[in-house]
């Protein structure tokens, strides 16, 4: 199936795919490092593609780097990092308006390319680290953004269970205050070096260009850098604990966050998907048409699928005093779909909404590179109208089946200080 | 019926007049699965004193009404429009902001009985004191929410504290108590008042056949009277009401917001939008020598960002982010403004702001949900979507300078939310 792509090896442990759309006025270029997560990467690797994206030899500070971009018609270099499931991805990327559209016919994407590629392979060094003061700048915005993750209660929530429910687990790893006040130069470069060594390298190239010469030119690029045998990474499903924990927050808000986390070991994929978009996954949803509409205890109520862990969250901001009636709630509708308690008009709703926002990824530059991303990942490249057919085919025994796989492993509660 | 086209980026879509009164704004785009739909009424939360020629007076209505009639609407006599949407597979939605309300939908397939469903629920009000009464509990869980988001503090907080009387200054949302105070008769003034088509525009972007569109308006839009609607803004001084405001909330990291206050006719001139963006940009923006400096130093961190927020009556400059000591954050920001003034801004970072701007304004005709909103903004603004883009195209380095030595750094006020 690889050839909807166009993937290929360019380089040892080097993948490149295009898909190439005239629709679109952009293009863009993502390249993923993928690696196995632990709690010393998921830190130091927080900070290295900042460092990355804050200059380079050629553009030695942020401010040359960024009148470079917007000079380029608000070309944008991104970074980031996102586990998917036990792997973390350290992702850099360019995005730059297509050259047709340029004022003075400059060439817009391949000068994009150029400077991610000097970003990526030449950084500002000093001895054998990087840039002392970038080190510590992008140190700083990193502990900011950890630090300022509780400003989002409803984010937190969710952050603060995950690492309940999957306790001990590489998923669970998260950047640290700590962790990042520990980064030198020196480390931070030594982390770098092994993710362009050892990690497995995606690239993506999405747009209306046809990416022939951006091939080429990055197919130099990395055939130039040393590789050793790639690492292999992937996901462990979380194993369920011999009791179900509740956990409490106390924090000075005005309305209580609960998230509740169940476990499968159940491997059909598919057949959790549409079970998940029945529980909580649209407006119609039961969660939603019940403990929101119904009985007016919220304002969102909602169920999360992660495939990679076997694990779903239904999550909700609560009336503290209605806690233990939206949790009872939340439980009592799961329960009716393993009773088969569900009619054929919200099956056939679950499977035309995931129909629908399946096919509106394909609009979307960033959506289309992040599901082709998963897919490879997950040894599973299809389209998302090929997707589309197999949730069409999963049946009413197959949701029973999965729902009753899910057993209750954790609920956080965030609450107004007693 | 007019093409609205745009040569520089070869684009161009239909403006209709409906024979019902409504605006009807088409742009089918080539290759895209999905389609995106708005229907939307040029009322919000600023809309909250008005009458009509059938009204003997003005009438001012509780804070967050705008917005609760929105949520209302989805639920007619028989059944929520929701599950209507629901035998399609389509996802709606719908939003109300301070000087607008719109409906929603993006499907990638059975798009006219979309359309049908959207057009249907929106002209078919159905109120009982039962489902009103149900709704406030969902309201005063979202308001309970927005209450502990800083990011929206940090703005309301900004909001009451510049403006004296604009009623911008009051949550779209409204409060717990201002809501307990709507009734169905209320909703159904506010309803009748502001969803007279004479009010509306239905805009739709992407994958769509704008024939079968047009043949379903005909069917289903209900010719209005044009009512002569009038929405009062009461009268505002020029100068912020006070310089700051600091609010205690639990938070990682201090939020400020800093808000320049400009004339509110500013809102009413096309390219004052561009324009001030390409300012700000200029001068406080990425690419600028105080941003490097006020980064590097660890003033402020990649939060910070800056931005014009204006509608109708209401105009505001904006810096914002996170910051350890965000006072020290507003008194750079002026000085820099003052020295820029003396100094001139630099005209290659100008160039380089100006294409930046172009390029995202270009990036932005890519997406369904922003031509369709786009096109319905500009509607209400009474110019056209592609202003924006010509204005960017055109802009001179003088046009940048003459707005800044005009510009009054110390009308501002800090908003500060921390711990």
């Amino acid at each position: 199936m690889s050839d909807i792509l166009n993937r290929k090896e360019i380089a040892s442990g080097v993948f490149l795919s295009r898909i190439t759309d005239s629709r679109f006025k952009q293009n863009r270029i993502s390249v993923y490092f993928m690696t196995c997560l632990d709690s010393e990467k998921a830190s130091v690797n927080s900070v290295v593609p900042r460092i990355l994206t804050n200059s380079c030899r050629l553009l030695p500070d942020l401010r040359a780097l960024n009148a470079r971009l917007s000079a380029l018609y608000a070309a944008r270099l991104s970074e980031g990092v996102t586990n998917i499931g036990d792997t973390q991805c350290v992702s850099i990327g360019v995005t730059t308006i297509d050259d047709r559209y340029a004022l003075e016919g400059e060439s817009v994407l391949s000068d994009g390319v150029e400077i991610l590629l000097n970003c990526i392979f030449d950084p500002l060094i000093e001895n054998n680290g990087f840039k002392p003061s970038v080190t510590e700048t992008e140190k700083q915005s990193c502990i900011d953004q950890i630090e300022a993750e509780l400003n989002e209660k409803r984010e937190y929530a969710i952050k603060q269970a995950t690492e309940l429910l999957c306790e001990g687990e590489p998923f669970a790893c998260r950047a640290t205050v700590e962790g990042v006040e520990q980064v030198t130069p020196q480390s931070a470069y030594a982390a770098y070096e092994k993710l362009l060594k050892t990690s497995r390298i995606e690239i993506f190239c999405a747009g209306c260009n046809d990416f022939s010469e951006v091939e080429k030119t990055l197919t130099k690029a990395f055939c130039e850098m040393k590789r050793e045998k790639m690492e292999d990474c992937y996901s462990e499903y979380s194993p369920l604990k011999p009791e179900p924990i509740t956990r409490y927050e106390e924090l000075e808000v005005n309305q209580s966050k609960m998230v509740i986390g169940f476990k499968t070991q159940l491997r059909d994929i598919d057949a959790l998907v549409v079970m998940t978009k029945i529980y909580g996954g649209s407006a119609t949803s039961k969660l939603f048409e019940n403990v929101r509409e119904k009985m007016s205890l919220c304002y969102y109520c909602w169920a999360k699928y992660n495939y990679c862990k076997g694990v779903i969250m239904a999550e909700c901001g609560v009336e503290t005093e209605n806690i233990d009636k939206a949790r009872a709630e939340i439980l009592n509708q799961l329960d009716l779909i393993k009773n088969s308690d569900f009619t054929e008009d919200e099956l056939l709703h679950a499977r035309l909404s995931l129909q629908n926002d399946l096919k509106a990824l394909n609009d979307k530059l960033s959506g289309i590179a992040l599901w082709y991303l998963i897919r490879i990942y997950q040894c599973d490249i299809v389209t998302p109208e090929q997707m589309v057919e197999r949730y069409l085919s999963v049946t009413r025994e197959q949701i029973i089946e999965a729902a009753k796989s899910l057993s209750l492993d954790t609920v956080y509660i965030l609450t107004e200080e007693s | 019926m007019n093409i609205i086209k745009n040569t520089r980026v070869q684009e161009q879509y239909t403006r209709i007049k409906h024979s019902s009164g409504c605006t009807i704004c088409l742009c089918p785009m080539q290759g895209f699965s999905s389609a995106y739909a708005l229907f939307g009424t040029k009322y919000g939360s600023v809309d909250s004193t008005f009458k009509t020629n059938a009204d003997a007076d003005f009438v001012t209505v509780p804070a967050g009404i705008a917005h609760y009639l929105e949520h209302k609407l989805f639920e007619n006599e028989d059944c929520d429009a929701f599950k209507l949407y629901a035998e399609t597979g389509a996802s709606a939605n719908a939003y109300t902001s301070f000087d607008k309300t719109a409906y929603l939908f993006s499907c990638s397939q059975k798009f006219a009985e979309n359309l049908e469903i959207l057009l249907k629920f929106v002209q078919e009000p159905y109120f009982t004191d039962a489902t009103v009464q149900k709704e406030q509990g969902i309201i005063a869980q979202e308001i309970k929410m927005y209450d502990d988001s800083p990011d929206w503090r940090v703005f309301f907080n900004n909001l009451e504290t510049v403006y004296h009387n604009n009623p911008v200054r009051i949550n779209i949302a409204g409060t717990v108590e201002s809501i307990s105070e709507i009734d169905k008769d209320l909703l159904y003034r506010c309803y009748n008042t502001f969803y007279n088509l004479n009010n509306m525009v239905l805009s739709i972007a992407g994958n769509f056949d704008p024939e079968e569109a047009l043949a379903i308006c005909d069917r289903l839009l209900k010719p209005s009277t044009d009512m002569g609607l009038q929405s009062v803004i009461p009268d505002e001084p020029r100068e912020v009401k006070e310089k700051i405001v600091r609010e205690k909330l639990p938070c990682g990291i201090p939020l400020f917001q800093i808000a320049f206050k400009l004339p509110n006719e500013f809102a009413s001139a096309d390219e004052n939008f561009v324009h001030y963006n390409i300012l700000l940009e200029t001068a406080l923006g990425k690419t600028s020598r105080f941003y490097q400096s006020a980064y590097e130093s660890g003033l402020i961190n990649e939060t910070f960002s800056v931005s014009v927020f204006n509608g109708r009556g209401f105009f505001l400059c904006l810096a914002d982010g996170e910051a350890r000591e965000p006072e020290k954050v507003y008194t750079a920001i002026k000085e820099e403004l003052k020295r820029l003034k003396q100094a001139g801004l630099p005209e290659a970072d100008f160039t380089a702001v100006k294409k930046q701007t172009y390029g995202e304004l270009i990036g932005s005709l890519a997406k369904i949900e922003t031509v369709a909103n786009n096109m319905m903004n500009a509607e209400f603004d009474n110019t056209d979507m592609f202003a924006n883009i010509e204005t960017a195209a055109q802009v001179t380095y003088a046009d940048i300078t003459e707005k800044l030595k005009n510009f009054d750094e110390e009308n501002s006020c800090i908003s500060i939310i921390d711990n």
